[in-house]
């Protein structure tokens, strides 16, 4: 065989191609947009013209106003105490001791996910917006108190933590459950009490969970839109998510230059968190606990301290679920919102739903939320179950070249995210004059870059798992590369691949950050419906789109959470 | 411990256990998984709540169901080396060993030295400052035994401590565990499945089965007259038949009348069955009781022989210093002296009736 045949066959195998094409993609999708952001906000001038090389962008974001930063901060930072608290308890209750409920604990926390935070939002709005709030008008009705204005700083961490609480709760809830019980046992009979067995041992090995968890809800709250937006936008307490809205959607001409630059500054503050973040796990070996025969389970006896506990979880239970799904009923049924007197409550009808049914942009705005969830949903799962397979078949510094690109956008603020591709490709004419700009397309794109580092993560772990002799048992009977992949490998993950489908698309379903920058007319989602009519004051109309939102992810839970206990693959 | 029994919902993993264990005593629980012992340890330990029964440490009750009483496991003076080996991974070796100190309200100053102290026991000096990932199974075990010994606890329970253990690794920590015992003057509850262990450590054995204590007393009590068909199995009896008692101190089995002690309450004429330990049986010549068989397989164990020998369709295990012969050769077999046990029980009855 000669060299050059040698080559040949090199460049032309299934593993050489498979990553020349996955190269491309992250290099399309993820790292150009990402060059065309910085350069831009270094760029005089819209992305329609190119301008000359400037600061003016940088001054601009931060002479705008100082207090911005200040906001930023104690957002992020307030978004990331409580909820850590919060999930820490909880997960320590559901998983560490002998609460009673625990299930139902965990099943309503998960399920919180499920909910989009801007029906949740909705609902504090009815309850505590203003001095309008249903429950400001109670509290100031029977006490002397002036109630709690949640369109406030105070308000923007309080409602945007009660739903980072599943995040946390996930990560550090399966640390904890991989906790040995016997580490703790071992603790206890060498004389520390369970307070200090929690703090020095439980958390001790759970240190990586917790960390991970805090970088996680500081990135979310340095990029999400949806509370700074409904409750910041308001008050007039800005942050640089709400002030790149502010130049993309409400500044006309949209100032591209600026948000570029918010964006890149938005960046670096995440990239030195995570800095900070790489550099504390740098020996994370250390927490890898004894895997092997567990000890019965003997949760830590609470004693008297048990209903305590048992009453902070319920509590957690009413303050997400209960009161903010009744306050959303009784909303979406209300003319106005108001107190809630008899003369109020006598004009409660259907006439929000009967309105909001003969509404043509509602309709379109739901195909278009359907058709995108679910051809993204499948685009990004597909895509991140390659790059995943690459990684653990191909091992090679270009495998793990292509696994760190497409993981690029977990460490992204959001809106950084959806800034960048609207710089890329509000000029991009594909041939044909086809622009993707104002189309589906881009929202689509942008949906499944955020979401390709979760598929490419979550289909590693079943790749793993697959072992590569039923991959070479295929090869020997003398099926090739694709018809392995295609007969053999895809077959065996589908399980896997449709549960990411579904976490897909319960994600792009309650996608706002990045759609609310991307839409135009004719290319509406649901949460961008509901913020136009939010931000119009039709507080009852977006309580019904609520409700409605609301009851689809309780019957899309419960179909879940029974399928996984049927163990039906589906 | 008094009346221990513990239930997990309808099934009983304990019923009835007592025993007592005096001061500087080696204590062995043996018997097969899931005969309850390492459930006993755990309630001794704390951590485990017995449904019925009392627990009294040094004249203090910590456990009384009457009363429901239930010390927390930090009050009890004692320590624990678990079967995972627990010991934290996201300390150093020396923090691991340090942790008791701490709370058993050792000063500062006088940590680093015990510390040391331990660590030098088990031959583990020189890493103290490693984390547990970069230590074998067998030096993380050794870990787990300083931290439990460095605050000299009133009571040591370990539970299985050597099964995750290579066979050469686990004969030395055997060695190392006695003499730690002897040296330290401690008190040590060791629960295990390994009959060897046992043997050679204990003071006392306690033979369990079913969640209950069948048989106790010292190593060479419970291994040259067990009490019960399960215990003689337990503790390395392999040939076990059907035969009928023939008379005082003598049974009918394989269709010969040998000699045997009796245990239990046999009618004459009536079932027992008999036990003959591997190592039971002598070569003989031909003729009057002697047992005649033809050699199926040998196994050379390195000190002894183990044969399998089949004896009119029933095969025995016979051990022996010297090869009896190859397969297909005839051998010839007696009893050494007060080799056979004979209980009234039925070959494969429940043990203790």
């Amino acid at each position: 065989m000669s060299a050059s045949t040698a080559l040949r066959r090199r460049v032309l195998s299934f593993p050489f191609l498979l990553r020349v094409g996955l190269s491309a993609g992250v290099a399309v999708l993820v790292v150009f947009p990402f060059y065309r952001l910085i350069l831009g906000s270094f760029q005089t001038g819209g992305p329609p013209e190119r301008g000359a090389l400037t600061l003016e962008n940088y001054r601009a974001t931060f002479h705008k106003s100082s207090d911005i930063i200040t906001n930023t901060l104690l957002f992020a930072i307030g978004q990331t105490i409580v909820p850590l608290v919060i999930g820490v308890l909880l997960a320590w209750a559901v998983t560490r001791t002998d609460v009673p409920w625990r299930g139902v604990w965990e099943f309503s926390t998960l399920g919180l996910y499920f909910i989009p935070l801007l029906a949740a939002g909705t609902a504090w709005s009815i309850l505590l917006g203003g001095r309008n709030g249903m429950l400001n008008e109670l509290i100031r009705a029977v006490t002397p108190w002036d109630g709690f204005d949640v369109n406030s700083m105070a308000g923007m961490v309080f409602v945007q933590s009660l739903y980072l609480v599943p995040l946390v709760f996930l990560v550090v809830g399966a640390s904890m459950r991989n906790v040995h019980p016997d580490y703790e046992h071992a603790s206890r009979i060498n004389g520390a009490s369970p307070w200090a067995t929690f703090r020095r041992i439980t958390l001790g090995v759970s240190r990586p969970a917790l960390l991970a968890s805090a970088v996680l809800c500081f990135i979310i709250g340095l990029g999400s839109m949806e509370v700074p937006l409904l409750f910041g936008f308001p008050a007039r307490e800005h942050v640089f998510t709400t002030d790149i809205y502010n130049a993309l959607r409400v500044r006309f001409p949209p100032e591209h230059g600026r948000a570029s630059a918010t964006g890149v500054v938005l960046l670096a503050g995440a990239m030195v968190v995570l800095v900070l973040y790489l550099r504390s796990i740098r020996h994370s070996e250390r927490y890898v606990t004894v895997a092997g025969k567990s000890g019965p389970e003997t949760p830590v006896r609470l004693g008297r301290w048990r209903w305590v506990v048992f009453g902070l979880c319920s509590g957690f239970f009413f303050f997400t679920m209960v009161l903010p799904f009744a306050a959303v009923v009784v909303g979406s049924l209300l003319p106005y919102i108001g107190r809630p007197d008899t003369e109020l409550l006598a004009q409660s009808s259907l006439e929000n739903y009967r309105q909001l049914s003969d509404n043509p942009i509602l309709w379109r705005s739901l195909k278009n939320s359907l058709i995108l969830s679910l051809g993204a949903g499948f685009f990004v799962m597909v895509f991140g179950s390659l790059i995943a397979y690459c990684v653990v078949r191909f091992k090679s510094r270009w495998s793990r070249m292509i696994d760190y690109g497409g993981s690029l956008p977990l460490m992204i603020p959001a809106v950084v995210l959806a800034t960048s591709l609207l710089y890329t490709y509000i000029t991009l004419r594909l041939p044909g004059g086809f622009t993707l700009w104002g189309t589906l397309w881009i929202m689509g794109i942008a949906y499944a870059v955020w979401f390709l580092p979760v598929s490419i993560r979550q289909m590693t772990g079943p790749i793993v798992q697959l072992s590569v002799d039923l991959e070479n048992a295929s090869r020997i009977s003398g099926a090739g590369s694709l018809a392995t992949l295609a007969r053999i490998v895809i077959p065996i993950l589908r399980p896997a691949l449709l549960g990411g489908v579904v976490l897909a698309f319960i994600s792009f379903m309650r996608e706002f950050t990045a759609s609310v920058l991307l839409f135009r007319s004719g290319t509406e989602v649901i949460s961008t419906v509901m913020y136009s009519f939010y931000s119009n004051g039709r507080l009852p109309f977006v309580a019904a789109i609520s409700v409605g939102l609301w009851v689809a992810s309780l019957i899309l839970m419960l179909v879940l959470r029974f399928l996984l206990k049927a163990r039906i693959s589906f | 411990m008094d009346g221990l029994e513990k239930y997990f919902g309808p099934v009983a993993a304990l019923t009835g256990v007592s025993f007592t264990i005096g001061t500087g005593e080696f204590v062995t629980l043996l018997g097969p998984s899931g005969c309850g012992k390492s459930t006993i340890l755990r309630i001794v330990a704390g951590i485990e709540e017995p449904s019925r029964g009392a627990v009294t440490a040094g004249g203090e009750v910590v456990n009384d169901t009457e009363a429901g009483r239930m010390t927390p496991p930090e009050t009890r003076d004692l320590s624990m080396v678990f079967q995972s080996y627990a010991v934290w991974p996201h300390m150093t070796v020396a923090k691991n060993v340090a942790f008791p100190l701490r709370y058993r309200k050792v000063p500062r100053r006088e940590r680093a030295a015990m510390v040391d102290d331990a660590l030098r026991a088990v031959r583990m000096d020189g890493f103290a400052d490693r984390y547990p990932h970069q230590l074998s199974g067998g030096q993380q075990q050794r870990v787990a035994i300083a931290r439990s010994i460095v605050a000299r606890p009133g009571l040591l329970l370990l539970d299985e401590p050597l099964s995750n253990l290579d066979a050469r690794l686990r004969e030395d920590m055997r060695i190392e565990l006695k003499r730690l015992q002897l040296e330290l003057g401690l008190t040590m509850l060791y629960v295990t499945h390994d009959q060897a262990e046992a043997l050679a450590m204990s003071d006392r054995i306690l033979v369990m089965d079913h969640g209950r204590v069948l048989q106790e007393g010292t190593p060479e009590e419970v291994y040259r007259g067990p009490e019960s068909l399960a215990a003689a199995r337990f503790l390395g009896v392999k040939n076990t038949f059907g035969g009928t008692l023939a008379g005082p101190g003598t049974v009918e089995v394989l269709g010969r009348k040998l000699p045997a002690r009796v245990v239990g309450e046999a009618a004459t004429g009536g079932p027992v069955t008999v036990a003959i330990r591997p190592d039971g049986f002598v070569p003989a010549s031909p003729g009057g009781s002697a047992i005649a068989g033809e050699i199926r397989l040998t196994e050379f164990l390195g000190q002894a022989y183990d044969h399998e020998i089949d004896v009119d369709g029933v095969t025995l295990i016979v051990r022996t210093a010297e090869r009896l012969g190859d397969r297909g050769d005839a051998v010839t077999l007696g009893l050494a002296p007060s080799a056979a046990v004979a209980f009234a029980e039925p070959p494969e009855g429940e043990p203790g009736g």
